[in-house]
C-alpha cells in the first residue's frame, strides 16, 4: 500500500527574471516499509521533492497524497497536524532544541500529540534505547557528539510513530564512521520496526543500504531502481 | 512543555533577560512609589475637601450654594437634625450657620467668616478639634466662645485667652455685636479658611444673626461613602419641604474634576513609563525570535501549530514580566511602606506646608495604597509584556519552515 503518492508534481521558483523548474512533472509512489533514497546532483530537486512530500513546501501544480490525505486540500493548521501525527523529520544539522535534554527533545512530539504521561515515558525511553542513547537521557544537545545528536534527532522523528520518516542529508555533518553507524541504525529500525524512510542524499553509504534508489536529474525522475 | 521551553529560553541570554527584567522592575517600582504618593495626596484632598467640608451629602436651601444669602436657610433645624441622625444610613450629621462679620482684636479688625456649629456634632463629622493648633475646640454648653483660623488670629493680633468683638448685620436688619473669648486657633489645610474663618456655638450665631432654629447647611456622613444615592434618598424623605439634598459630587463638581484629574494624570504617567519599557521587551523578544529562526522553523516543521508558536513566544515574555513584576512589586512595596510610614517632606522649607488647588497640604505628605493603582500597574505590566511580544510572536508564527531551517 502506498504511503506516498506523488502525481505530476511541478515546483517552479522565480530567481529574478529567470523561472527555475525545481521539479518538472514527478510521479512517485512509496510503499509502507520502504527504505528509499532520492539521489542526484545539487539542484536536481531531491530536497524540494522531500519538502513537498513533507508538506513544508507548496507545489506549483500536481498533487501529494500522504497515507490517503491530499496535502493541497489541507489548511496550514491541518498540515501541521498531519506532520505531527504522520511524519517524522531528520535534518542535516540535527536541529534539536538546545535547552531541552535528549529525553525532552524526543518527548516533545509525543507531548504535542497528547500521549498520556505513562505511555509517553515508556515510549521515549524505549526509543532512546533503540537509537543507542540509553543513559544519556538527561544530556542536552551541547553535551552530545554530532552522531549522538543525530541519534536524538532520529529518536524525535520516530518517537511519534509516524507513517513516514523524511531525512534530508542526515549524514552530511557526520564523519564516515559515525555516518555509517547512523545508517545502520535507520536500516535496523526499518527492518525490525517496519518504519518507512525516505532520504535525500548523495552519500554512497546511504545508497548502499537503500532498498530503492530514485535518481533525479533536472527536476525529473531519471531512474527508479528497486533492489 | 511549552511553558518549560519558554522558561528555559528566557535564560539562554541571562544578562539580556535580566537587564530587561530590571528595567521593567524599576518602571514598576517607580510607578508604585509615584502612585502611592499621588494616592496619598488624593486621599488627603478627599479628606480635606469631602469629609471635612462637603460631607458625603449636604442639606441646604436650593439657592444657598449659588447665592450664599443669609436668608436661604433650612428651617426647623433641630428637628431635621434629629430626623437625619435617626436614619440607619447616617453615621453623623452636623449643622452649620454661616455669616460674615467684622472681627476685631484690641488693635486690628478684619472681615471674616463666622460658622456656627454644635461642637460635639461638628467634631463627629469634620473632626474639627484635630485641627486646633493652639488652645481647645468649642465645647457644648459653653456659650460666648470662639475659635479662629490661625491666619486670621495673626492678622488681628490675638491669641488664646483674648477677647474679640464681632460685628455683623442680623437677618432683621439690626446690627448684632458681641464679645467672645478666643479659646482656640485652628489650621484646616484650606488656606482661605485659615485666613478668614472662625467658629462659634450655633446658638450664639443664631442669636447674633437673628435666625432662630435655622441653619444654612447640614453636612452628613454616611456609613457607606460608596453608596451616596441610598444616603441621599433616605435624607430626602426626612428633610423639610423646600430644602435640597446634594451628594458631594453634585455640590462640588470641581472636587470631582480634581479627583478625576489626579487619577488621569497617574494613568498618563503609567502609560508613558510602560510605553518606554515596552520597547525593552519588544527588543528582547524580537532579538530572541530572530536568533532562533531556524529552531522555530524546526518546531513548525515537526508539527507545532502557528498558534502554539505564538503562545510560546508570548509565554517567554509573560515570564519576563512576571520576573520583572516580582522584583518591581518587591522594591515598589518597600518604597510604598517608606512613604506610608515616614512620608515625604514637600514643604520646600515652608513649615506650614505647600498650597495646592487652594488646599494647604501637610509639610510631610504620606503615601497611600489604592487597589485601583496597584491593579492599573499590574494591568499595564501584563498588557505591555503581551502586547510587546505579540509582534515577534506573530512573525514567528508566519515563518516559512523551509526558509527558516535554511537560516544559519
Amino acid at each position: 500500500m502506498s504511503i506516498v503518492s506523488v502525481r505530476n508534481l511541478q515546483r517552479t521558483y522565480q530567481q529574478g527574471t529567470i523561472t527555475v523548474k525545481a521539479l518538472n512533472g514527478v510521479d512517485l509512489d512509496i510503499d509502507s516499509g520502504e527504505f528509499t533514497v532520492l539521489m542526484g546532483p545539487s539542484g536536481s530537486g531531491k530536497t524540494t521533492l522531500l519538502n513537498c512530500i513533507g508538506g513544508l513546501d507548496t507545489p506549483s501544480s500536481g498533487s501529494v497524497v500522504i497515507d490517503g490525505t491530499e496535502l493541497g486540500k489541507l489548511t496550514k493548521g491541518e498540515l501541521s497536524d498531519l506532520r505531527l501525527h504522520k511524519l517524522g523529520f531528520v535534518f542535516q544539522s540535527y536541529n534539536l532544541i538546545p535547552v531541552l535534554s535528549a529525553y525532552e527533545n524526543a518527548e516533545f512530539v509525543l507531548l504535542l500529540q497528547g500521549v498520556p504521561p505513562k505511555e509517553r515515558r515508556e515510549r521515549v525511553m524505549q526509543t532512546l534505547k533503540d537509537v543507542g542513547l540509553e543513559g544519556m537521557e538527561h544530556r542536552r544537545p551541547g553535551e552530545l557528539s554530532g552522531g549522538q545528536q543525530q541519534r536524538v534527532a532520529v529518536a524525535r522523528a520516530i518517537a511519534g510513530r509516524p507513517a513516514l520518516v523524511l531525512a534530508d542529508e542526515p549524514t552530511a555533518n557526520l564523519d564516515s564512521k559515525t555516518g555509517h553507524a547512523l545508517i545502520e541504525l535507520m536500516k535496523h529500525l526499518n527492518d525490525v520496526h517496519g518504519i518507512t524512510f525516505v532520504f535525500a542524499t548523495h552519500d554512497p553509504k546511504v545508497m548502499d543500504a537503500a532498498k530503492r534508489v530514485v535518481q533525479l536529474v533536472d527536476g525529473k525522475i531519471e531512474s527508479d531502481d528497486r533492489r | 512543555m511549552l511553558l518549560r521551553l519558554a522558561w528555559r529560553n528566557l535564560w539562554r541570554h541571562k544578562r539580556r533577560s535580566l537587564i530587561t527584567a530590571f528595567a521593567m522592575a524599576i518602571a514598576v517600582a517607580l510607578c508604585m512609589a509615584t502612585t502611592a504618593f499621588t494616592d496619598g495626596m488624593g486621599r488627603k484632598m478627599f479628606n480635606v475637601m469631602v469629609e471635612q467640608q462637603l460631607g458625603h451629602i449636604q442639606v441646604h436651601h436650593p439657592d444657598y450654594p449659588t447665592g450664599r444669602k443669609l436668608y436661604d436657610t433650612v428651617p426647623e433645624a433641630a428637628k431635621t437634625m434629629d430626623a437625619l441622625e435617626g436614619l440607619p444610613e447616617v453615621a453623623h450629621a452636623s449643622a452649620q450657620l454661616m455669616g460674615f462679620a467684622l472681627i476685631g482684636g484690641a488693635e486690628e479688625t478684619t472681615g471674616g467668616q463666622l460658622v456656627g456649629v454644635e461642637p460635639a456634632r461638628e467634631i463627629a463629622v469634620t473632626r474639627a478639634d484635630e485641627r486646633i493648633v493652639d488652645g481647645r475646640f468649642l465645647e457644648d454648653g459653653k456659650p460666648g466662645e470662639i475659635v479662629l483660623g490661625a491666619g486670621l488670629a495673626d492678622e488681628i493680633d490675638v491669641g488664646v485667652g483674648d477677647t474679640v468683638v464681632v460685628v455683623t448685620q442680623g437677618s432683621d436688619g439690626s446690627i448684632g455685636n458681641a464679645l467672645y473669648e478666643v479659646v482656640g486657633l485652628f489650621r484646616t489645610g484650606n488656606a482661605a479658611l485659615d485666613k478668614s474663618g472662625s467658629m462659634m456655638a450655633l446658638a450664639d450665631l443664631q442669636d447674633l444673626l437673628v435666625l432662630p432654629d435655622q441653619v444654612h447647611k447640614i453636612t452628613v456622613l454616611g456609613h457607606d461613602p460608596d453608596d451616596l444615592l441610598a444616603l441621599k434618598n433616605a435624607a430626602i424623605a426626612v428633610v423639610p419641604d423646600g430644602t435640597q439634598v446634594q451628594t458631594w459630587e453634585e455640590a462640588s463638581p470641581q472636587a470631582v474634576q480634581m479627583m478625576a484629574m489626579m487619577k488621569f494624570s497617574t494613568l498618563i504617567m503609567l502609560f508613558l513609563v510602560f510605553a518606554v519599557s515596552s520597547f525593552g521587551i519588544l527588543n528582547t523578544m524580537a532579538m530572541s525570535v530572530f536568533e532562533r529562526t531556524r529552531e522555530l522553523g524546526v518546531l513548525k516543521a515537526i508539527g507545532l501549530r502557528p498558534g502554539k508558536l505564538v503562545q510560546l513566544v508570548v509565554a517567554e515574555s509573560v515570564f519576563l514580566a512576571a520576573l520583572a513584576g516580582s522584583i518591581g512589586f518587591g522594591i515598589g512595596g518597600l518604597l510604598d511602606v517608606y512613604l506610608m510610614v515616614y512620608g515625604l517632606d514637600i514643604s520646600g522649607g515652608n513649615p506650614e506646608g505647600m498650597s495646592f488647588q487652594g488646599i494647604t497640604l501637610d509639610p510631610v505628605m504620606y503615601g497611600a495604597i489604592e487597589p485601583f493603582s496597584i491593579f492599573s500597574i499590574l494591568a499595564a505590566l501584563i498588557l505591555v509584556s503581551t502586547g510587546a511580544s505579540f509582534v515577534p510572536a506573530w512573525r514567528a508564527s508566519r515563518l516559512d519552515p523551509v526558509e527558516a531551517i535554511r537560516t544559519e
